[in-house]
């Protein structure tokens, strides 16, 4: 067993940052594996707008995304618009019009990553993958990382989004 | 500590990111409105004269909004915009330049031939001098 401090040494873990925008503070961190780095970093940028006619490159997605997040702006507004939500198992999905971010809160506002996908690849006519391969892929990574202590928090989406 | 930057180039990191903030704020006028009367997306397409499928685009950032139908969905739901531009301060915008020969490096006698990017930021301005461009 070893300490968080320890993954991202050994980079087992990778913080992800964003330069943010004038007068914007990082306030909610974003940890990835490594292949959700290599995924965000080398197949996004390539990737082109979905079926849903998106006005953002899912590139700009990503990147908008996660300022929102790091920058601590609400990843919901109402009942009607969720960019984040929770799944079953403490799995988190965070979400643009062609993107899926799956992984879990370590801690309150402390987003793991496990894996990332292309809207469309999970629906019809062009399904290659389900929503819970990825919260299977979640669940794995996160027995088998040897973390001591909890390893996620628990709580309702305020508590720790 | 480990940690990886993500990055994006200035012209998309700009454009999009006051589309997402237009788009945010429309969405948190309409959650707002909604916590206190009842409002749906068909009452708002009624009134401004178009499809519910197509405020629902719009609301959800998934089309290009213009400057008029910003205006018209926040009126149909007792609302307005406020805009303002402003310059960025001095020494906090980042362009680049394309350009040869510019007279270079402090504390040097070497000039750059050929410039792929000048960036210039909170530190002041950087010269991207790599070994293959720079020239004596």
């Amino acid at each position: 067993m070893t300490t968080f401090d320890k993954l991202l040494e050994e980079k087992k873990l990778i913080r992800v940052t964003l330069r943010l925008p004038r007068g914007q503070f990082h306030d909610r961190k974003f940890y990835a594996y490594p292949k959700c780095v290599n995924w965000m970093r080398n197949e996004v940028p390539k990737m082109v707008t979905g079926r849903l006619g998106s006005a953002f490159t899912p590139h700009e997605q990503l990147i908008e995304r996660l300022r929102q997040w790091m920058a601590g702006h609400p990843m919901s507004y109402g009942p009607m618009f969720h960019d984040m939500d929770p799944q079953t198992d403490e799995v988190w999905e965070m979400k643009t019009a062609d993107l899926r971010i799956f992984g879990w809160m370590y801690r309150p506002r402390e987003f793991i990553a496990v894996s990332g996908g292309y809207t469309d690849d999970y629906k019809e006519p062009t399904k290659t993958k389900t929503y819970a391969d990825d919260r299977r892929q979640v669940i794995l990574a996160r027995d088998a990382l040897p973390l001591d202590g909890d390893k996620f928090a628990k709580g309702n989406f305020d508590e720790l989004v | 500590m480990n940690s990886f930057e993500l990055e994006i180039d200035e012209k998309s990191r700009a454009g999009s990111e006051f589309m997402a903030r237009v788009v945010n704020e429309i969405r948190r006028a309409l959650a707002s409105e909604k916590s206190t009367r009842k409002i749906t997306q068909q009452a708002i397409a009624d009134k401004i004269g178009t499809s519910r499928a197509v405020v629902n685009r719009q609301i959800q950032g998934l089309e290009n909004l213009g400057a008029r139908r910003i205006g018209e969905i926040l009126w149909a739901i007792g609302w307005e915009p406020y805009f303002e531009a402003r310059k960025i301060p001095r020494g906090e915008n980042n362009f680049s330049i394309t350009t040869n020969n510019i007279e270079a490096l402090p504390g040097t006698d070497r000039k750059i031939t050929e410039l792929s990017n000048v960036r210039i930021d909170r530190e002041g301005i950087k010269l991207t001098n790599q070994p293959a461009t720079a020239a004596r």
